[in-house]
């Protein structure tokens, strides 16, 4: 029979080594899901098809470190003494910390690959389009994702300009993840202030919550300005969208303090 | 090394439903429209919802939009 020494080792050699396969598994995740972007010509959903797939797999491996703790390391652990404990929140802080990992991985590869979408995509504007009229060259915008309505500076007809599908796409989705991985640093500073007041569990002193709203504004600012910059038709949506999220935030503080 | 992701990109691509590609714009199109009942065209500068002429609406669900540029 194994010593508690012997245990506590093995059980640490196992929880790097499920650390060590997650940190390789994003890594492949990001190279075939970059590499697949290219040689499908772009085809956005069908990376992020991969990616759901691949998600998957990295999840079972996180459910792993549970599933052998509680069938065969606890059991185990237990027999020898009351340290199983200590080693059972090991499990739970790594599980913990590979799902964070997970998401702020996520955050970024769909950011980087919206990226590489939109520099592909967003080149259909520079390709030349004639006014239907009188065949002068007309401007595509670059920050306008939908039917186009231009009007022929030589003839004056209102122009219908109607895009190849890839340029439209950018409109749905892709700005968004731009926007999302341009804005990381607030981001990160907002989700480090709701996590300070969650762990207060609904009993967080008020300051906590005065510096989470300026976080929360500050990123969900930048976070519209940045979408803003990319499609002109958002800046329409800008104060609605500041407004709905002053009204969620008010129902967290609602929820969490009740 | 092969990469072990490798088998479900080829899922993905080999699954992907026909809804995808369905309607796909490969080409930038330019028309300009006219009027169906008065055959008038879009002025410049006018609200493109309806015909400036006649009123006829060119376009459902809006009251008012306006050219890019």
């Amino acid at each position: 029979m194994a010593s508690k020494e012997e245990l506590i080792q093995r059980w640490d050699s196992f929880l790097q080594k499920i650390e060590v396969r997650f940190n390789e598994s994003l890594g492949h995740a990001e190279e075939a899901c970059h590499e697949q972007l290219v040689a499908t010509t772009y085809e956005y959903d069908t990376v992020m098809r991969s990616w759901s797939g691949m998600k998957a797999q990295v999840h079972v491996l996180i459910e792993k470190i549970d599933e052998v703790w509680v069938g065969k390391v606890a059991p185990e652990m237990e027999v020898l003494g009351d340290f199983a404990q200590d080693e059972g929140n090991k499990a739970y802080d790594l599980s913990h910390k590979l799902l964070y990992f997970l998401e702020d991985f996520q955050r970024k590869l769909e950011g980087e690959l919206s990226q590489k979408f939109y520099d592909h995509a967003i080149q259909v504007a520079n390709k030349k389009a004639s006014c239907s009229q009188c065949n002068a060259d007309l401007e595509i915008k670059k920050d306008i994702f939908r039917a186009q309505y231009i009007s022929c500076t030589f003839c004056n007809t209102v122009n219908t300009i109607a895009p190849e599908t890839k340029f439209i796409k950018i409109g749905w989705g892709i700005v968004d993840h731009i926007a999302a991985l341009k804005t990381t640093p607030q981001y990160k500073a907002m989700t480090a202030a709701e996590e300070a007041i969650r762990a207060y569990r609904g009993k967080a002193p008020e300051s906590f919550w005065t510096d989470y709203y300026k976080v929360y504004n500050t990123y969900w600012s930048a976070y519209f300005t940045e979408r803003m910059a990319l499609n002109t038709d958002l800046k329409e949506r800008y104060d609605s969208d500041m407004a709905r999220k002053h009204k969620e935030f008010e129902n967290f503080k609602e929820i969490q303090t009740k | 090394m092969s990469n072990p992701f490798k088998k479900i990109t080829t899922n993905a691509e080999t699954s992907k439903s026909a809804i995808h590609t369905r309607g796909q714009r490969t080409e930038t199109s330019t028309s300009s429209e006219s009027c169906k009942t008065c055959g008038a065209p879009r002025p410049k500068k006018t609200n493109l919802v309806t015909c400036d002429y006649c009123r006829q609406p060119f376009m459902a669900h809006v009251n008012f939009f306006k050219e890019d540029s």
